[in-house]
């Protein structure tokens, strides 16, 4: 009996933390998701040979907002070299979202992850998330949360040296 | 195994998978990111509220609870 009781506690020590938080290193889980500015599918394959950044975002959470205009500019910066930002809303309601980016507008593509079923896939551990890639698909920088200051640097030479990689 | 002994692993079981506990993942955060939400949704009237009780009281402290609020980075 005694051991039956502590098979029950490990078990449930366990149950909240089984999920997998996909990390530098792995292949980035795939998907196709609405677009949340036209009727169109975004499907994460097709950028296949570029730099991808996928960015997690929400309308409710602030620094989410506050990174928004800096991953425009780089996006905006290396979209000619090959990269390319992914911005996948997490909001429940579609409108909050679309809301934002009528107000902000950017130029990287956005998507909407309904009840959030990307996020789980990638096992986020905060917003936001972000996922660098490279050419072939790998997550070679991730991040939680928007530190910004040297932070932005490092990213920018990583997306630099990714771009001249084959 | 005895009678008792399996009724008790049944209701341990059972209970195990009745737990009202349940995280809150990151990007489920967006009702408790709400400002109406918070325990303390005005921090002016807090430092009001701090003091009135200080003065009152002659102790301070004991607000060290969590909150809402989105759990952002």
């Amino acid at each position: 009996m005694k051991k039956f009781f502590v098979l029950i506690f490990i078990l449930s020590c366990w149950l909240p933390v089984a999920g997998h938080t996909a990390w530098q290193g792995d292949a980035a889980p795939q998907f196709t998701l609405p677009s949340t500015t036209d009727k169109s599918t975004i499907t994460l394959q097709s950028f296949k040979g570029q730099v991808v950044l996928i960015d997690f975002w929400a309308s409710w959470c602030p620094p989410c907002r506050r990174s928004f205009p800096i991953l425009d500019s780089l996006h905006k910066k290396y979209n000619s070299q090959g990269f390319v930002v992914i911005g996948v809303n997490e909001d429940n309601n579609i409108n909050s979202g679309k809301e934002f980016t009528t107000n902000n507008p950017v130029h990287f593509p956005l998507v909407w992850d309904k009840k959030g079923k990307v996020a789980r896939l990638y096992g986020l551990r905060g917003m936001p998330s972000s996922f660098l890639l490279d050419k072939q698909g790998v997550i070679s920088y991730a991040w939680v949360g928007f530190p910004g200051g040297n932070h932005l640097k490092e990213l920018e030479n990583k997306i630099k040296v990714l771009l001249e990689a084959e | 195994m005895e009678f008792p002994r399996l009724m008790t692993f049944f209701a341990l079981t059972v209970l195990l998978f009745c737990s009202g506990c349940t995280m809150v993942e990151p990007w489920e955060r967006d009702y408790l990111a709400r400002e109406d939400m918070a325990f303390e949704p005005d921090p002016l009237e807090t430092i009001s509220n701090d003091q009135v009780y200080t003065s009152k009281e002659a102790a301070a402290g004991g607000r060290a609870v969590g909150g809402g609020g989105c759990g952002c980075n």
